[in-house]
Formats: structure tokens, sequence, C-alpha cells
């Protein structure tokens, strides 16, 4: 039988470590993802991935497990946060003008209509805050609920929603549907 | 895909209703959306090199804290030792008069239930135990004759109500009855049995202590304690002697093992539960591989007494197999070498430490 998210946990803080490997399995290409798309170098994303799941397996004592626990949003809390310190050590603010890029790039874009379209939201994109921006692209490319982004941001949950509907409020009309859709895709 | 788009609409509907009326093109674009999701792929080499790294940190961190375990219950066993020596010799040395020979006088009742625990011991297969247990049995056929009925009869009582109690501590009657066949009973005269003898459960093991024992110079401290001799020399050094988990109670070996442990036979690796050990098995080795880790491990006389020429190797294979159970006093996890005769019998051998080394992308290699 297989055994669920929160009994691997409860092993592994039982000294039972090697169970690690299943949350490791389940969560090291969503981890990967998330930082890559966030800091764009391939390099840098295998380090902090590597370094999140070794603080992870570190902290896994301090891991609460009740019923709102949520491991993804742990594990994405950690990542993120090396992620921020990364950038703070480089004194540089975190973009994701590259992450743009990389949809670009990765995909080819054999419809012109689409390109146009994702300029526009892009450009869009450019103006918001960029905690806003991080908010909305959690939703949108790492498919987190609004509940795992206020845990990995230390956002209230209140907030975040706040943040996405005033986005939403000030988006030009034009963009209101691609907008509207990319939060909620 | 068509759900999935249907979901996204359908939460947009039920905080946006006015988008409703665009549900049609509204389709067309999350389509296109998700079409534009940015594809990330991770590197194969890079995901697999790192569940190396990981799963070799936390075998080292386990093999540590049970080191640290170990050097822990070593100093506590030798510190008990040598208060106990230093505490005899001070006794000597100041009132020597009065203690000689402590055998040679009848025993009191409350050295009774001494006798009778140390009595019970007597299947760890050790041969050192063996003489204790016969120097015993003389002395007691010696104080058996020094008793009244009475004595008798309370003795009888206070081994009942030992009998009772390691009953109650979860003590396992063994089924290996050769080493006490030359022992009697001291008050029955009948031959002791297999069901005389007692194999300790690990919680006995840990509930025994020093005081428990009578004095006396035949005592091997080792003979009594024999799995920690096992453990402090399997874990930190290379096992003095193999242990081969052969078939249940035939432990080849000069020791035996409690009967939990000694049940670590299995028909096959399906039979292992899998609640209690944790399996992971590694390439399959040539039978060329098995025999140079026989004759490196000096086990050939077992070789050929079991397989060369009788049996044909079946799947050899290295496992790793970790259980909380004998965490506490037995080192695992240990590399087990797993090799399975004509009948099917899977026989597992654990490794000493020494023999191999662990590499970072999780497979082993030899020290040739």
């Amino acid at each position: 039988m297989e055994m669920s998210e929160k009994e691997i946990i409860d092993l592994c803080q039982k000294g039972n470590l090697e169970y690690f490997s299943e949350l490791y399995e389940k969560y090291v290409e969503m981890i990967y993802k998330f930082i890559f798309l966030k800091t764009t170098d391939k390099e840098l994303s295998e380090d902090l991935t590597s370094q999140t799941f070794f603080k992870a397996l570190e902290k896994i004592q301090s891991f609460k497990i009740d019923d709102s626990a949520n491991f993804r949003a742990w594990l994405y809390r950690i990542a993120y946060n090396l992620i921020i310190d990364t950038y703070k050590s480089k004194k540089q603010d975190l973009s994701f003008e590259e992450s743009w890029d990389i949809g670009y790039e990765w995909n080819f874009w054999d419809d012109i209509d689409q390109k146009e379209t994702l300029k526009k939201v892009r450009a869009y994109f450019d103006t918001l805050n960029p905690k806003h921006k991080e908010i909305i692209l959690m939703r949108i490319w790492d498919d987190l609920s609004f509940k795992e982004i206020a845990e990995i941001t230390w956002e209230s949950l209140s907030n975040c929603k706040k943040i996405v509907s005033r986005t939403l409020q000030n988006i030009p009309k034009e963009y209101y549907a691609i907008f509207i859709l990319l939060i909620f895709f | 895909m068509q759900k999935d788009i249907q979901d996204i609409l359908d939460e947009i509907y039920s905080i946006e209703p006015n988008l409703e009326k665009n549900d049609e093109k509204l389709q067309k674009i999350v389509q296109h959306l998700l079409d534009l999701k940015p594809q990330v792929n991770i590197d194969e080499t890079f995901k697999q090199s790192l569940r190396s790294d990981i799963m070799a940190a936390i075998w080292k961190q386990k093999i540590a804290n049970l080191e640290q375990k170990n050097n822990v219950s070593f100093f506590k066993f030798f510190g008990t030792i040598f208060a106990g020596w230093a505490i005899a010799a001070f006794g000597i040395f100041f009132y020597g008069d009065h203690l000689q020979a402590p055998f040679q006088e009848p025993l009191s009742q409350e050295d009774a239930p001494q006798i009778a625990m140390l009595k019970s011991i007597p299947t760890w297969g050790n041969e050192s135990l063996a003489d204790t247990q016969e120097s015993y049995s003389e002395e007691n056929t010696a104080w058996d004759t020094s008793m009244s009925t009475t004595e008798k009869r309370s003795y009888e009582d206070t081994k009942t109500s030992i009998s009772k109690s390691n009953n109650e501590r979860n003590i396992t009657p063994p089924s290996t009855p050769e080493t006490s066949s030359q022992n009697t009973d001291p008050i029955t005269d009948e031959p002791s049995t297999a069901s005389d003898a007692l194999v300790f459960s690990d919680d006995t093991m840990s509930t025994m202590s020093l005081d428990m024992m009578p004095a006396s110079n035949d005592i091997n401290m080792f003979s009594v304690f024999p799995l920690y001799s096992f453990q402090w020399d399997f874990e930190l050094n290379l096992p003095k002697s193999m242990n081969v988990y052969k078939e249940k109670n035939d432990i080849s070996t000069d020791f035996s093992l409690p009967k939990d442990v000694s049940s670590m036979t299995f028909q096959d690796e399906s039979e292992i539960p899998q609640e209690k050990y944790e399996i992971q098995s590694y390439d399959i080795l040539s039978q060329e591989e098995v025999i140079y880790i026989a004759e490196k491990w000096g086990i050939s006389w077992w070789w050929e007494e079991n397989f060369k020429g009788t049996k044909e190797l079946q799947n050899p294979k290295l496992t790793y197999i970790s259980s909380q159970n004998w965490e506490e006093i037995y080192l695992i996890p240990a590399i087990t070498f797993a090799i399975k005769d004509t009948s099917g019998e899977m026989i597992l051998i654990p490794l000493p430490k020494d023999m191999y080394t662990l590499e970072s992308d999780g497979s082993l290699s030899w020290q040739k």
C-alpha cells in the first residue's frame, strides 16, 4: 500500500531518512522549474535545487505535521528564500525579464498572433510591482494555490488575493481577459 | 486537456460571471495560454546525481548516529565493568578474609533468584558461557545438597516468580537445546530442556544489569553480553567472526541471536516484511565476484559446504537492509550480501564495513 505524504514525513522525522527519497522524487522537478524560471541559469538552478533539498533534509524535523501542513509549500518556501538570498548577495533584484525570454526561446512561436499577444501581456506585466509579478507568476507557472503562495511569500492569504484583484482591476481593458486567464491558469 | 480548460474557466466564471458570455473565445485563449507555458526540463543526470548525494548523506548520517550510540554504550558498558572491578578489588583488599569463595558456603535464599537467572541464559551458543554453566552446575549441585526442604520450596517459589516475570518481559524460549543437555536442575534433578533455556530479547538485555549476577571468577562478561561484543566488532572493525544468516536457529557463528533476528531467512525477497525492513537492492553480482568476496572474507569453508559443487548460485545481489527494531542493538543498516540457493532460500550476509565503499552515486566499490 502506498504511503501518504504525511506518513513519509512522519517516518523521516522518526529517523528513517531514507524515505526522504520519495519526497525528492515527487518534488525535484517542480522545485527545479520554479527556481529556473526565476533565475534562468541552469547552473545556479541546479545549485539552488540541491541546496533546497539538503536544507529540507536538515530541517525536516521542524516541519509540523498537522491538518493544514503543506509540505510542497514548505519546500517552495525554502527554495524561494534561497533565491531571495542569492539575489540579495548579488545585490540585484529578482527579475522575471529573462524568464519571459525562456518562454519565447523554448516554445517555438509559429503563430505570430500569439507572439504579439504575449508581447503585449509582457509589456503590461513589466509595469507591475515586482512582488505582484512574483505572486501572479507563482499562480500561473507554478500552479500554486493562493494559500500556498501566501505560505511561501509570508504574505497573508487575503493580501495575496487583494494583490491579484488589484492587478486585475488595474490592467488595461484589452488585456483583461488574457490576464484573468493567466492568473487562473 | 479539455477538462483542465473547463475547470479553469469554471473557476474564473465563479469569480467573474460576466466572462461566461465569451465562453467560446475564452476557451481558445486558454488553450493558447496552455500551449505558451514555458517548458523547462530538468537534466536527468543532475537529478540522479543529486538523489545519490542525498542518499549518501542520509546513510552517512545514520551510520554516524549509530556509531555515536555505540560509543556511548561502549563507554557505559566498560565504565560499569571498571566500576565493578574497582569495587571488587577494594573489597578484596580490605575484607578479603570475609569474601573468600562465596560459593563454598550454602547460598542464602537471596542468592537463589540470581542463580536462577544465570541458569536461564544457556543458549547463547558461546563456548565460554557453556563452561560457565558447567561450573555453575557443579556449584549448584553443591548448593542443592546443603539446602533444606523449606529452602527448596522457597526457591521453587522464587523460580516460578522469576519465570512469570520473564514472561512478562517478553523472554522467548529458544529452539536450540543442545547446550543445556549436560545440566541438571538443582532442585528437581531433571535434565534441563530447551524450555528451561531462555533467549533474551532486546528489552531483557537492556534491563539486565551486572548486579543481577553472582560474583564469580568463572563469569566471562562477554559471554553474558555476546551481542554487545558482536555489535562493537562488527560496526567499528572487521567482524572477528562472520555471522551467516543461514536457517532459522542455525547460526554458524560463535554466538546466537535473538529469535526475531535469526528469523531473517526468507524464501524470497518478497517475503521480507516491508513495514519492518527497508530493502534496497543493487546490481546483481557475478558468480566470480561472489566467490571473490567469499575468499576475501575468509568464508571459503562455508562456501565449500554450502555452494561449491552442490548448489548453484542464483540471483546474487547486494541488499541494504535497515530495521528500526535492530538499531538499538545491531548496527543496521548493514550492506548485506544476499544470495539465493537452488532451493530458493535467500541467505543474507552482512558485509564488514571496510570491504566496500559507498560511492556518491550510490554504487559500491570493493576494497581489493
